[in-house]
């Protein structure tokens, strides 16, 4: 009898020793699966379906460096069509001078918005361009997952928007945003981000940005449109996003980044 | 006492939290929450319904193709916002507006209600094409705005000061098509 209990409290342990050998090998492979490809994710987009028709969106921006001259229409515009605060911006544009010393200049005087004043580098400038930066609309978004009113939500088309009445303005999602972003309105102290000009889009229209560049530097469009300029650069171009390495899953690319770019 | 008053107790205890929440909730939380997510579902609408101020090309050749056709042009991407700029509309149908003889008709459709602004300093050119190093190469720019417009002179036949504006050369809209005079 004591030896049978015996016998079965070692059986049992055995089996523990099993399930949770099993268990560890499962999440080994979970952690190791490869992440879903860009392909795959298309697919489950085009699969979606969101119920008001307006909403049957799902937008995507892409950023062509090698083409932005640094003019900073872009900058005005949306100063113009989203009546942000001075000194607060919702889009700018940041100058990279790389010279022979190895030193990377990088600034953006006012955002951008007065374009770029000629600006003197010690050594001899190797290469310069300009990057502009917005809200990256991220699937992994940091500032949404800390919102404690859940005033910044991600809308079913895939654009991160905060609701101006119910933020408290604790500026939670300011201090997450890995691509300084966010600022806090002085006027209303509630947190204010890029839309991509929200109420442009549902409209049909491109965002403001995109609207007045010169140089088609700036292209946004729907990722469920087959043949839309986006699919067709994500489709057949080499793109990159800001920070891969904080996971933040961008919908904002960028062609031609260089590595010195943050 | 009964055997089970501790059970008791911590049930009541979470049944009022619970009444507590629902209360709480039904007051304090919007109505449209969770209508599309975890957040409020008006806002969705209310923020699609801001006014629309920049309205693109297209709207503004609807009345000014003759001007603007200009699909050899260089400035052919440059839009045109960024050189004439007016939140509001600046021109209505004829038959919508009240005194049609005053108002001077564009083709007779339609009547300036406001006057569109023309910025016809350098300012909106050297934007983009003063020279600094971190343009693309390829885009054409003006190292010395100075020296270009002396340069500029030398082939024109007519007078022009040196802090004459880049349009005494250019013509805005089809930049190569010089002024007359310059060659
Ligand atoms: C690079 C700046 C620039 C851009 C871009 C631009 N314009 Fe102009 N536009 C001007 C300037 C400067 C004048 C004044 C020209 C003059 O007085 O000689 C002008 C004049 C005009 C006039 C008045 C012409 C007249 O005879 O009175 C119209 C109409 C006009 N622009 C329409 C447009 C439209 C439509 C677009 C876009 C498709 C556009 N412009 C884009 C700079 C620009
Ligand atoms: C509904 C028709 C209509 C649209 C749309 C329109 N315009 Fe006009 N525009 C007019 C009329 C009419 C005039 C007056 C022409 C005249 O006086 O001979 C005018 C005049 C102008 C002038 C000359 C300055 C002035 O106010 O007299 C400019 C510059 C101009 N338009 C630019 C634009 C631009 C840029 C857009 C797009 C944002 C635009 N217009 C859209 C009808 C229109
Ligand atoms: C918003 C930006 C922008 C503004 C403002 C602008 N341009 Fe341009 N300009 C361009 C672009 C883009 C091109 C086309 C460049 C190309 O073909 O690669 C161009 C081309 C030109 C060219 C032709 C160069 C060539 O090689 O043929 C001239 C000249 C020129 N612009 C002069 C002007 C003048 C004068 C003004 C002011 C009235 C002006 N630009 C305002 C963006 C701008
Ligand atoms: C006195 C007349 C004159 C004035 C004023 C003038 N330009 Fe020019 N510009 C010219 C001529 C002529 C050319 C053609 C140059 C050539 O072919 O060598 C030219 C060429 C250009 C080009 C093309 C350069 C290239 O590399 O292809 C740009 C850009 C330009 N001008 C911009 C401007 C700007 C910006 C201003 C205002 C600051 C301005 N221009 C004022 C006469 C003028």
């Amino acid at each position: 009898m004591k030896r049978r209990k015996a016998a079965k409290r070692l059986e049992s342990r055995r089996e523990f020793i099993k399930i949770a050998a099993n268990g560890m090998a499962g999440m080994l492979i979970v952690t190791l699966m490869p992440k879903s490809s860009w392909a795959q994710r298309i697919h489950q987009i085009e699969e979606m379906k969101h119920v008001p028709d307006w909403m049957d969106h799902y937008y995507a921006y892409v950023v062509d460096t090698t083409k932005c001259i640094g003019c900073g229409a872009c900058v005005r515009a949306c100063k113009r069509e989203n009546n942000t605060p001075d000194g607060y911006f919702r889009t700018w544009v940041e100058r990279y001078q790389i010279t022979d010393t190895g030193h990377v200049y990088i600034d953006s005087p006012n955002g951008g918005h007065e374009s770029f004043p000629p600006k003197d580098v010690e050594g001899k400038a190797l290469k310069g361009f300009f990057v502009p930066k917005l809200c990256n609309h991220c699937r992994n978004t940091p500032c949404t997952q800390v919102c404690p009113v859940n005033a910044s939500y991600e809308t079913p088309q895939g654009v991160v928007l905060v609701d101006k009445q119910t933020c408290i303005g604790c500026g939670y999602c300011v201090q997450a945003c890995p691509y300084d972003t966010r600022y806090i309105d002085p006027r209303t102290h509630t947190a204010d981000k890029c839309t991509w000009c929200y109420h442009r889009v549902t409209k049909g229209l491109a965002p403001a940005c995109v609207t007045v560049c010169p140089t088609k530097a700036r292209i946004f469009g729907d990722l469920k449109v087959k043949n839309s300029q986006v699919r067709e650069i994500l489709d057949s171009q080499r793109v990159m996003v800001l920070k891969p390495e904080l996971n933040t899953e961008p919908y904002c690319f960028y062609i031609g980044l260089d590595r010195a770019v943050r | 006492m009964s055997k089970y008053s501790h059970v008791v107790n911590v049930a009541v205890l979470v049944g009022l939290a619970f009444l507590g929440f629902q209360v709480f909730q039904a007051i304090f939380q919007p109505d449209s929450f969770g209508q599309y997510g975890r957040y409020r579902g008006d806002h969705l609408v209310e923020a699609s319904s801001l006014s629309v101020l920049h309205r693109g090309d297209d709207y503004c050749l609807d009345c000014h193709d003759a001007e603007w056709d200009m699909a050899d042009a260089k400035h052919a991407t440059v839009p045109c916002e960024n050189c004439h700029f007016l939140p509001g509309p600046h021109a209505i149908p004829v038959d919508k507006a009240n005194s049609v003889d005053k108002a001077k008709a564009a083709g007779g459709k339609y009547v300036k209600i406001e006057i569109m602004p023309i910025d016809r300093t350098a300012q909106p050119c050297l934007n983009c094409h003063t020279f600094l190093p971190s343009r693309p190469v390829k885009f054409p720019q003006v190292k010395d705005g100075a020296k270009h417009i002396k340069d500029g002179w030398k082939k024109a036949m007519g007078e022009v000061k040196i802090n004459s504006p880049c349009s005494r050369c250019h013509n805005s809209h089809f930049p190569k098509a010089y002024a007359k005079g310059v060659v």
